[in-house]
Order: C-alpha cells, then sequence, then structure tokens
C-alpha cells in the first residue's frame, strides 16, 4: 500500500486518527514522502479544524441527572419488579423471624427460671385448700383391682395437707401406686411427718 | 437495624441464653442430694425406743402405738438428682431412689419399693428437709417394718432437724386400719 491511489482514500480517516496502527504508520510514511499525498492531508487537516470550530457543543451539565431521572420514571420489566419484591419481603420476613425465634428464646428462658417457682406457690396454694378438708379422705384405693393408684381427687397433686395453722406443705405426693389396696396414707404435720402404710398382701 | 446486624443480635441472645440454661439445668443435676434410711421394727413386746433412734423416739410414738422401736440398720446415701440409688431393707425388700428435683429445701424424687423383684408401692413426691417420710405395715420378725427416710442437700446451710414439736398428732386418714397403726 504505497500508491497514491491506495493512499488517498484513507487520507481523511489518518487525519481523525481513526484508522488501525500498521496502516497509521504506512500512510505516515507515505506521506511523509508525498507531496501530494501531504497537501491532501493538510487539507483535511485545515477542514476538521474549521468544522470543529464551527459545531457549537451542547451544555451537558445536568445531562446525567437528566437521564437517570428518566431511566427512573420506566417501569423496569415484570421479573425485574417480582425479584426486587421478593428480595424485600424475604429480608422483612427474616427480620421478623428473627424477632419472633428470640422472643420465643426468652418465653422458654423465662419459663425455665419460673416454672419451679411457680410450681411451689401452685404446690401452696392446693396445700391450703385441701387443709381446710383435712379430715376428708386423702387416698381412696378400690379394693377391687389388684393394682391401685391414690390420689387426691381435689387435683393433679396428691399433696398431703398440714394443718391449716401451718400452710407450710412438709410432704407432697404426686403419684402413688401400690399393690395393696389396703393402702393407708397419714400425715402428722407437728412432726413433720407423713406415713405410706402398705401392709402384706392376705 | 440492618438484616446482618439482627442475625448477629440473635445468634448471640441465643447463645447466652443456651449458656444460661445449661449453667441452670447442669447446676440443677449435679447437686447431691444424701438419704437416711433407717429400717425400724416396731413391736408390742414393752422393750422400748433403742437409743440409737433416740431422736426420732417421740416423733415414732406421735404417730404409731407400739411399744418397741428396734433399729435393724442405717443406711446414708449421697446421690446426684437423676441418679438412683438402692437400699437394702430387710426380709429382702429393696428400696429405690431417685431424686430429681431439688428447689430450696424441697426434694423431688421417685421411690420404688421391692419385694424380692416385684415392684409394690411406687411413688413420686417432694418432701422437705425438714420432713420424715415413714413407709410401714410389712411384716418382719414379731413386729411391723417401719422405712424412715430423711433427706438432706449436702453443702446447705442448715441442718437435718429430727428432733420433732411435740404437739397433738392429727390423723388424715386411713383406708383401712392395719393392725397397730393409729
Amino acid at each position: 500500500m504505497t500508491s497514491c491511489d491506495e493512499i488517498g482514500p484513507l487520507l481523511g480517516a489518518f487525519e481523525d486518527g481513526e484508522l488501525k496502527p500498521h496502516v497509521m504508520r504506512d500512510i505516515a510514511l507515505h506521506v511523509a514522502s508525498c507531496a501530494s499525498c501531504s497537501g491532501v492531508s493538510a487539507d483535511y487537516a485545515i477542514l476538521g479544524h474549521k468544522l470543529r470550530e464551527t459545531v457549537v457543543e451542547p451544555a451537558l451539565e445536568g445531562f446525567a441527572d437528566q437521564v437517570m431521572a428518566r431511566v427512573a420514571c420506566l417501569q423496569p420489566p415484570w421479573h425485574v419488579r417480582l425479584a426486587r419484591r421478593l428480595a424485600a419481603s424475604s429480608a422483612q420476613a427474616n427480620t421478623w423471624l428473627s424477632m419472633g425465634a428470640m422472643a420465643v428464646a426468652m418465653a422458654a428462658l423465662t419459663a425455665i427460671i419460673v416454672t419451679p417457682y411457680a410450681q411451689r406457690f401452685a404446690g401452696g396454694a392446693a396445700a391450703v385448700q385441701l387443709a381446710s378438708n383435712a379430715r376428708e379422705p386423702v387416698a381412696q384405693a378400690p379394693a377391687n383391682t389388684s393394682r391401685q393408684i391414690a390420689s387426691v381427687s381435689a387435683g393433679p397433686s396428691a399433696t398431703v395437707p398440714v394443718a391449716a395453722s401451718q400452710p407450710d406443705v412438709q410432704t407432697e405426693i404426686s403419684r402413688l401406686e401400690v399393690d395393696n389396696p389396703a393402702v393407708a396414707l397419714w400425715n402428722a404435720p407437728e412432726n413433720d411427718t407423713t406415713v405410706i402404710w402398705v401392709p402384706d398382701q392376705p | 437495624m440492618s438484616y446482618r446486624n439482627t442475625g448477629t443480635l440473635f445468634t448471640v441472645l441465643v447463645f447466652l441464653f443456651a449458656t444460661a440454661g445449661a449453667r441452670a439445668w447442669a447446676g440443677s443435676q449435679s447437686k447431691l442430694v444424701a438419704f437416711t434410711v433407717d429400717s425400724v421394727l416396731a413391736a408390742d413386746t414393752n422393750k422400748g425406743i433403742d437409743v440409737r433412734i433416740a431422736s426420732m423416739g417421740a416423733r415414732l410414738r406421735k404417730v404409731f402405738s407400739y411399744t418397741t422401736y428396734r433399729l435393724i440398720s442405717r443406711q446414708r446415701r449421697r446421690t446426684q438428682c437423676g441418679r438412683m440409688t438402692g437400699f437394702d431393707l430387710p426380709g429382702g425388700r429393696i428400696l429405690h431412689v431417685e431424686p430429681r428435683t431439688v428447689v430450696g429445701d424441697t426434694i423431688g424424687m421417685e421411690l420404688v419399693l421391692f419385694q424380692g423383684p416385684r415392684p409394690v408401692m411406687t411413688t413420686e413426691l417432694r418432701l422437705k428437709r425438714h420432713a420424715v417420710l415413714m413407709i410401714g405395715g410389712p411384716h418382719y420378725e414379731q413386729g411391723m417394718l417401719i422405712i424412715a427416710i430423711t433427706v438432706d442437700t449436702p453443702g446447705s446451710h442448715d441442718v437435718l432437724v429430727h428432733e420433732p414439736r411435740i404437739h397433738q398428732h392429727q390423723r388424715l386418714h386411713a383406708v383401712s386400719t392395719p393392725g397397730q397403726a393409729p
């Protein structure tokens, strides 16, 4: 590519620097040694300067913001909207889940700590209630069964009551299973003594 | 608060709660419980009360009406909550005791009385440290066997008190009146 016929059409692009590096180099070598092409190239350069002087560049202040504002007004595709909504709801759900789990953990811990005291409180209340019926039967074991469960009829906890003047329960029996139906149960609160009488089977 | 911060806080709280719960549970489980089981022969042979159980004599006389109380054996065992311990009783009987809970001065436990291999009584109860549970009724030699069970938590500031206060005995109920029992 050394003839002026080949170089000539490329001179405009050469002046604008739009050619590949090796083509730019060949043309530059040719222009340096060819007065005709050098003149044409100079004409292209002058023409370019003139054109750039005539063209008024638009003002670009705020252009990016305007573009972004228009982009924001555009409605994104449905799958993009769906993905965004899912992501937002997932984060919110995780937050609520975390808070719920935290509440459950605190409730469980509170239950663990409070339950023994609550049971004691409930036991004391049952004892006071049963103390008023201290003369009533505490345990009843029918004689027609071989294995009986003696329990207090007033509640699930077979509390052995103490005297009404002494509300502190010394012994609470929550379950009593005996082979012998002739089981007896005494309580002597003044002696802090409870007796389970299980005679031998006849 | 961001999601990441919330998750981190939740993890830390769960860890703290789990640690506190585990420590509380381990503390309850590792509590030592001491049992004393006295096997007493009660009879009407007018021999009085064995000096070895003199401290329990007033209590026995208030609850029962025998004229002789003789200590056959006294056994002490220590165990932890959740661990069963056994006592060999006269007449081929065995008492299994398993403490379950210790809340204040009240010890929750399960008792199983065996006659040989056969369980004749199973009970779950809570007993205060100052209280005595007596299991009676089985015949032994010329009288009745009375098993007196007391419980203590070693290391607690109070001591077990055996000496009873003397007041009027209150009988609550007897489904059927055994031979010498009041």
